[in-house]
């Protein structure tokens, strides 16, 4: 019995498949993989993901036949806990709003006090500590730099010490051969929500081309040929594109992926994007996933580690004594 | 001659000596690197720590004895200045009070310090200790290895200086040193005894009688000056003139040069 366990931010656990169900499905579909928990946490920075993983193996006693995922995200995410968005349910949660430039958490009221040193202060920290703690960890991550902090991106090392982290810190990038299609880059995304400006993150396409590239060494191992998904992935997202625009009642035409300058001509306004924001009708895919022999999105095995009506969510101290105190 | 490396706050490194101190008298055989900074957190302790370890290297007989101070800090290190000014908690300064309610919170401190203590690796990291600590007595418990700086061993300091500063006198730093790392960590310590000890803290309390017409203020600049001829007098290394403080090159490349002097040693 093998389980896999993934985590991340919404690049991990989306309203489609992404890298995470793809390579389980994969997996699954070779031999490797039995199990699989989903801990991705749209919206959360490092420091929550490398909590989860902690939490996740104090729960379920991490054992070398585990597969073990995690996706880092942005470096300019700020995890908090506290009761302010979550009042009615008188417990607190992680408050997670995203990169602080559109955080709804905190938002532009960071911005006097942005650091970038401290971004790399901080998620170095959170980054090596797992990379060291859980070594059989597959650590990946889509941006190993902070993106947009406030229009500026360059970095300005102006003393030795924060070259110093700044050097540090490409070093986790640099040292990672996984760190390929989800950094930065301005060809980040592809596809149908993109070029609608439906939305911004990665296609299941992306998600597969991702994969293939991150995780190449463990496809090696395996003798699997991740590339040979490519057509099963693309059909698949296109049809699920199709009935998303159906049932959202926006134009679609179904073509294969090109680049995206020749998908400008479609026209999508604010009121079908927001519509689509709201849309949850999500799990009404999860047939057409299925065809597809992928796995689909929101399933869990495992348990809801930060739900507010988690006992262990409400059981604080006991989280630290068993999870964090080694 | 191995390092021993002293990181904490003002409970560390202040205007007179601490553990710290002792323990580099006590111990003339072993070079000690007093890195603490008044004011700082368990963040800053902890990553400035990391940060050191891949700054300067590491030498295998290094011993590293974080004194973590208390929970209701938090650090943020500024592009242009360093780390923040602190203070101390939270509460007591003007710590980005537009959006602290937001970021900062009772449990996520208790995780966060608790993170960061437990992830320090402890063959290194032989002590923690806490003081203050308030409503985490209970939190206390269960943290392996912690010792509270709330023992009380009365002398005569408290009736001197208990009025304008509430930091642990220099008896009571050599008692906490003695009891909790003397004759541990091959710290053999017969360089100093409590004689030593309680000599400093008169001259001290003599000089602070004298002064108190004149204010606490000048209490405390003139104990800063006496600390600074004591540091030099016996040769007491004290990083604080660090990254700690500055973004300066040139002192951060001292920095780095005295703290990589001792391998060569």
């Amino acid at each position: 019995m093998s389980r896999q366990f993934v985590f991340g931010c919404s690049y991990t656990n989306f309203r489609w498949p992404t890298w995470a169900e793809i390579s389980y499905s994969i997996l699954h579909d070779h031999g490797y993989a039995d199990e699989f928990y989903q801990y991705g946490i749209s919206g959360s920075g490092n420091e929550l993901i490398a909590r989860t993983v902690e939490l996740a193996d104090s729960v379920h006693k991490f054992t070398d036949d585990d597969i073990v995922i995690v996706n880092f995200t942005h470096w300019d995410r700020i995890d908090s806990w506290g009761l302010r968005l979550n009042a009615e349910d008188h417990w607190p949660s992680w408050n997670v709003g995203g990169n602080w430039v559109h955080n709804g958490t905190h938002g532009l009221s960071y911005k006097p006090y942005y650091s970038e040193v401290n971004n790399i202060l901080n998620n170095a920290h959170w980054i090596q500590y797992i990379k060291e703690r859980y070594p059989n960890a597959l650590c990946l991550g889509q941006n190993y730099y902070t993106d947009q902090p406030m229009g500026n991106a360059t970095l300005s090392a102006v003393n030795e010490f924060e070259q110093y982290m700044y050097t540090e810190s490409m070093k986790i990038s640099d040292d990672n051969p996984l760190c390929s299609k989800f950094c930065i880059t301005s060809k980040l995304q592809t596809g149908w929500f993109w070029d609608n400006r439906l939305d911004t993150h990665p296609s299941m396409v992306d998600h597969h081309e991702f994969l293939c590239t991150a995780m190449y060494p463990l496809w090696q191992i395996l003798g699997i040929d991740c590339d040979s998904y490519r057509g099963q992935i693309g059909d698949c997202e296109a049809q699920y594109c199709a009935q998303v625009a159906e049932n959202l009642d926006i134009p679609y035409k179904y073509k294969e992926i090109k680049p995206r300058d020749e998908w400008y001509e479609v026209d999508v306004n604010e009121d079908q994007r927001a519509l689509w924001m709201e849309y949850e009708l999500c799990d009404s895919h999860n047939e057409l996933f299925k065809q597809y022999n992928i796995q689909h999105p929101n399933s869990n095995q495992g348990l809801n580690l930060w739900h507010n009506e988690s006992n262990l969510g409400k059981d604080l101290i006991g989280i630290l004594k068993s999870g964090f105190l080694k | 001659m191995w390092s021993v490396f002293c990181w904490g706050c003002s409970y560390t490194s202040y205007l007179w000596p601490t553990w710290a101190d002792w323990l580099a008298l006590d111990n003339p055989n072993v070079k000690v690197y007093n890195m603490g900074k008044p004011g700082i957190g368990n963040q800053g302790i902890a990553m400035m720590r990391e940060a050191t370890d891949h700054l300067v290297g590491r030498h295998e007989s290094d011993l590293h004895l974080c004194l973590w101070t208390s929970f209701d800090r938090m650090d943020h290190y500024n592009t242009n200045t360093g780390w923040d000014p602190c203070v101390g908690s939270i509460s007591a300064y003007d710590f980005m009070p537009d959006i602290l309610d937001v970021l900062w919170s009772e449990p996520w401190a208790y995780m966060f310090n608790t993170h960061l203590i437990t992830s320090t690796p402890m063959d290194h990291s032989a002590i923690a200790m806490l003081y203050d600590s308030g409503d985490y007595d209970e939190h206390n418990k269960s943290i392996p290895n912690f010792t509270n700086f709330k023992h009380r061993y009365p002398d005569s300091w408290q009736s001197v200086m208990a009025e304008i500063d509430g930091h642990p006198s220099p008896v009571k730093h050599w008692a906490w040193y003695e009891k909790h790392i003397r004759g541990k960590f091959s710290l053999t310590g017969n360089g100093i005894n409590i004689d030593t000890v309680l000599k400093h803290q008169r001259k001290l309390e003599r000089k602070a009688e004298e002064l108190r017409p004149q204010g606490d203020r000048a209490i405390r600049d003139q104990f800063g000056d006496i600390q600074i001829d004591w540091i030099s007098k016996y040769n007491i290394v004290r990083i604080e003139q660090t990254p700690w403080y500055t973004d300066n090159d040139e002192i951060i490349a001292h920095y780095r040069k005295m703290l990589r002097g001792h391998f060569s040693e």
